[in-house]
C-alpha cells in the first residue's frame, strides 16, 4: 500500500513539475500555435523567414537589455535612447557626410566606440540608481530624454559615408541573426549556470533578501545596467547595418516594442521570474505576426498597430492566469 | 460669415487704437487688451517700418514647429531663420518636442510676450486651435505653414497639398510604368503608408490610391504601414516582396520611406535602373541630398518634391505685409485666386553658397480655403533625371 501511495504520490508531483515546466515555457506552445496559424491563413509569410529575423535583431538585443534589468526587479526606459545615441555619436566619427567629424575610417575603432558609449551610459545608470538611490523609473526616463535630445543636438540628417565593415556586420543576415542567437544563448547560459545569474535572480526576487545572503547588490545593478547599455549600443549597431546609414531618429520608439517582447516572452515585470530563452520567443513572436499581418489581405495596414496591442494584451492575460496556477499548483504541492 | 465678423472686429479694433495713438491719446484708451501689441509708443503711421519695434512693424517673431531630425525639417527651420535675418526680423524658434502640449505653452508664451506675429508648423491639427485664437484675439497674427491649424483666424496657411502631392506621385508611376513595362496587361504596385492618424500620411496615400484605382491595368497589391521611418519601411518592404513576389512598382509616402524602400530592393538584389530588365518603378513623396542622386541614376524614377524652403519666407512676406498694414486682410490674395511669380516676389539672398529663392519653384500659388481660412498651395517640383542635380532642388543645397 505504501509503495502504491508513493507512486501516485511521484505521480501526481511529477505532473505538478510538468505543469510547472509547461507554465514557466508557456511562450514556445503559443509561438507554436501561432506559426501554425500563420503557416495556414497567410503562408507566403516563411518565404521571408530570414528577413523576419534579421529584423528582429535589433529589438532582440534592446529585448536582451530589457529582459535583464527586469529580472533583477528594474527596468530601462532609456535602451532606445542608448542605441540611438551611441549609433550617431560614433557615425559622426566614422561617417563622411558634409557635417560629419570624421576623425577616423577604422571600422574597429567604432565598434570600440559604440560599445565604449553604451557601457558607460550604462554604468551611469547603475551608479545613478544604486549609489545615489535614484529610482529606476526616473532615472532612466531622464536618460532617455537627455539622449534622445542629444541625439538630434549632434546631428539632424542622416549620418552617411560609413566604413563598409561598420555596417556589414547589421548589414550581413546570416552574421546579424547569429550574432543575436549567440548573444541570447551566453546570457541565458550565464544566468542560468553562473553566480552571477543567480544573484540577478535572486536580486529580482528580494533585494533584502539578496543582500542578507552576501551579494552586493549595488554593485551588481551597476554591472547589469552597464551590460544593459553595452547590449542597446549593440542593437545601435545592427540598425545601423541593417539601413546602412544612421537615421537621425535611430533607436525611437523601440524600448515600448521590448518591454512587449519581454513580457510576451514571459519575463515578469516585478523580477525575479523568467527565461531568457522565453524572451527570444517573445522577439520571433512580435516579428512573426507583424510580418505575417503586413501579409495579410484580411487586415488593412491600418489595422495593425492594434492588433500589436491585442496580442500584447492577450499575453499578459495569459501570464496573469499562469502566474495565478502557478501559485496554486505550489501551493497544494506544499499541502 | 463669423470669421470676417471677427476678423473685421480685430480690424477695427487696431484701427481704433492707430487712430488714438495717432491723435495723441495714447494711455486713456481702456481697449481691453485687444490689439494691446499694437499700442506703441512710436507714433508712426501704418506701413511704416523704418524703426525699430516701431507701431504696425515686423521686428520679432516666435516660431514653433517640429525641430527634430531629417534634412527636410532642417531645410524647412532654416530657410526661416535666412529669410528673418536678411529682412531684419528677430526669430525665435522654439521646438514643439513632439507635443502638443508644448506647442500650445510656446504659443500662449510668444503671445504674451514681446512679439509681432507668431509662425507656426501645427504637430496636431486639432490641438492648438484655441491657443491660437487666443493669440490672435490678443492681438498677435499667427500664420501657419508646412502642417496646418484647424483654427479658422489664422491670416494665411502656407503649404503644398498633400493629396495633390501623392495624386501626382500615382500619375508619375503610370508613367514609369508605361515606358517600363508597356506590354503588360496588369501592372501590380505596392502603397507605401505613413503612421495611421497622421493627416498628411493619409492624404498622400489617398492622392495616390485614387490615381490608380482610376486605372484599370493597376492593381495595388497591398498598402504597407511605413510609419514614416525607413528602417520599418525596408523591413516591412523586403519581407513582403519575398514572401509575396516581386511587384512592378512601389509608392513611398515620404522620403525616409523611400530610402527605406531602396534598401529593401537592394539588399533583395532587386535594385536596378530604370530601362534594365527587371526595373521596379519606384515613386515617392519628396527629394532629399541621397534621393536626388537615386533619382539621377535611375534607380528612383520620380520625387515629387515641396518647395519646403519657401514656405516660411512666404508667410513672413505676407505677415510684414498684415502687420504692416494694421491686420488688414486685403493683403492677402484672395482665395479662388492664382498667384505668380510676377506678383510675389522672395528677394532672394546668398545662403549656403547658392542664391537661396533665386528660382521661384512655388510657382504658381493657388489660394484655397481650407478649414475656413486661406490657404496658399504652392506648387511642387517634379524630380527625374532631367533635373535631379539642379540648385534650386533643396536637397542638393542642404546636403
Amino acid at each position: 500500500m505504501a509503495t502504491d501511495e508513493e507512486s501516485i504520490g511521484r505521480i501526481f508531483g511529477d505532473r505538478d513539475d510538468v505543469m510547472l515546466t509547461l507554465l514557466d515555457n508557456m511562450i514556445w506552445p503559443i509561438l507554436g500555435l501561432v506559426l501554425v496559424g500563420v503557416l495556414v491563413l497567410v503562408p507566403q509569410t516563411f518565404r521571408s523567414a530570414e528577413l523576419i529575423l534579421w529584423g528582429a535583431v535589433p529589438i532582440g538585443l534592446l529585448v536582451l537589455a530589457e529582459s535583464l534589468c527586469l529580472l533583477s526587479g528594474h527596468f530601462d526606459l532609456s535602451i532606445g535612447s542608448i542605441a540611438g545615441f551611441s549609433a550617431i555619436f560614433t557615425g559622426m566619427i566614422l561617417g563622411t557626410c558634409p557635417s560629419c567629424w570624421g576623425l577616423t575610417t577604422s571600422p574597429w575603432i567604432g565598434f570600440g566606440i559604440i560599445l565604449l558609449v553604451g557601457s558607460l551610459i550604462g554604468l551611469i545608470n547603475g551608479v545613478m540608481i544604486a549609489k545615489v538611490g535614484l529610482n529606476p523609473f526616473l532615472q532612466t526616463l531622464a536618460f532617455l530624454i537627455v539622449f534622445e535630445g542629444a541625439k538630434t543636438a549632434l546631428q539632424t540628417q542622416p549620418v552617411t559615408g560609413l566604413p563598409s565593415l561598420y555596417t556589414q556586420v547589421g548589414g550581413t543576415p546570416q552574421f546579424a541573426i547569429g550574432f543575436m542567437l549567440v548573444a541570447f544563448l551566453l546570457v541565458g547560459l550565464v544566468l542560468r549556470y553562473t553566480p552571477f545569474g543567480q544573484a540577478v535572480y535572486a536580486l529580482g526576487s528580494s533585494e533584502n533578501s539578496a543582500r542578507e545572503v552576501g551579494i552586493d547588490t549595488e554593485r551588481l545593478i551597476i554591472i547589469i545596467y552597464t551590460i544593459s547599455g553595452t547590449l542597446s549600443a549593440t542593437a545601435g549597431l545592427m540598425l545601423t547595418g541593417f539601413v546602412g546609414v544612421v537615421p537621425p531618429l535611430i533607436g525611437e520608439g523601440l524600448v515600448f516594442q521590448a518591454f512587449a517582447g519581454a513580457v510576451i516572452g514571459g519575463i515578469s515585470l516585478f523580477g525575479g521570474r523568467g527565461k531568457i530563452t522565453g524572451a527570444l520567443g517573445g522577439v520571433i513572436l512580435i516579428q512573426v505576426i507583424q510580418s505575417a499581418l503586413n501579409n495579410s489581405q484580411v487586415i488593412g495596414a491600418t489595422q495593425i498597430q492594434m492588433i500589436n496591442g491585442i496580442v500584447l494584451l492577450v499575453a499578459i492575460l495569459l501570464y496573469s492566469t499562469q502566474s495565478k496556477l502557478r501559485s496554486r499548483i505550489l501551493a497544494s504541492g506544499a499541502v | 460669415m463669423q470669421t470676417s465678423n471677427r476678423r473685421d472686429v480685430l480690424k477695427a479694433s487696431g484701427a481704433a487704437i492707430t487712430t488714438i495713438s495717432l491723435a495723441g491719446c495714447s494711455g486713456s484708451g481702456g481697449d481691453g487688451g485687444e490689439g494691446g501689441d499694437n499700442s506703441g509708443s512710436g507714433g508712426g503711421t501704418a506701413g511704416d517700418s523704418g524703426s525699430a519695434s516701431g507701431e504696425n512693424s515686423l521686428d520679432r517673431v516666435g516660431m514653433s514647429a517640429y525641430v527634430r531630425g531629417g534634412s527636410w525639417i532642417t531645410a524647412y527651420i532654416e530657410a526661416a531663420e535666412f529669410y528673418a535675418e536678411d529682412q531684419g526680423i528677430e526669430l525665435d524658434v522654439r521646438p514643439n518636442q513632439q507635443s502638443a502640449q508644448k506647442q500650445v505653452s510656446d504659443i500662449r508664451d510668444f503671445a504674451n510676450g514681446d512679439y509681432d506675429a507668431i509662425l507656426v508648423g501645427i504637430w496636431q491639427t486639432g490641438a492648438a486651435e484655441g491657443a491660437i485664437d487666443q493669440a490672435i484675439e490678443g492681438g498677435t497674427p499667427v500664420f501657419a505653414t508646412n502642417a496646418d491649424t484647424n483654427s479658422s483666424q489664422i491670416p494665411l496657411y502656407v503649404g503644398f497639398s498633400n493629396y495633390d502631392g501623392g495624386a501626382s506621385s500615382g500619375e508619375q508611376m503610370l508613367n514609369a510604368l508605361e515606358q517600363q513595362y508597356p506590354d503588360k496587361d496588369t501592372w501590380r504596385v505596392l502603397n507605401i503608408r505613413g503612421p495611421q492618424g497622421n493627416q498628411s500620411a493619409n492624404q498622400r496615400s489617398q492622392g495616390f490610391l485614387d490615381i490608380m484605382n482610376e486605372q484599370d491595368r493597376v492593381e495595388v497589391v497591398r498598402t504597407i504601414n511605413g510609419e514614416f521611418a525607413r528602417d520599418v519601411a525596408q523591413s516591412n518592404v523586403q519581407e513582403f516582396i519575398q514572401a509575396n513576389g516581386r511587384v512592378d512598382g512601389i509608392y513611398s509616402g515620404n522620403l525616409s520611406m523611400g530610402l527605406g524602400v531602396v534598401g529593401a530592393l537592394r539588399n533583395l538584389d532587386m535594385l536596378v535602373p530604370q530601362g534594365t530588365d527587371g526595373h521596379i518603378c519606384l515613386t515617392q513623396m519628396d527629394g532629399s541630398p541621397e534621393v536626388n542622386p537615386l533619382v539621377g541614376e535611375g534607380m528612383i524614377d520620380a520625387a515629387v518634391d515641396q518647395p519646403n524652403y519657401f514656405y516660411n519666407p512666404i508667410a513672413m512676406h505676407y505677415m510684414q505685409e498684415y502687420v504692416e498694414s494694421g491686420m488688414d486682410d486685403s493683403v492677402i490674395p484672395e482665395v479662388g485666386s492664382e498667384v505668380t511669380a510676377d506678383q510675389l516676389n522672395i528677394e532672394p539672398g546668398q545662403h549656403k553658397d547658392v542664391e537661396m529663392w533665386s528660382e521661384p519653384i512655388w510657382d504658381p500659388g493657388v489660394m484655397r480655403e481650407q478649414n475656413d481660412h486661406p490657404w496658399f498651395r504652392t506648387n511642387s517640383v517634379v524630380i527625374t533625371q532631367d533635373n535631379f542635380d539642379q540648385p534650386f532642388l533643396w536637397g542638393n543645397v542642404w546636403g
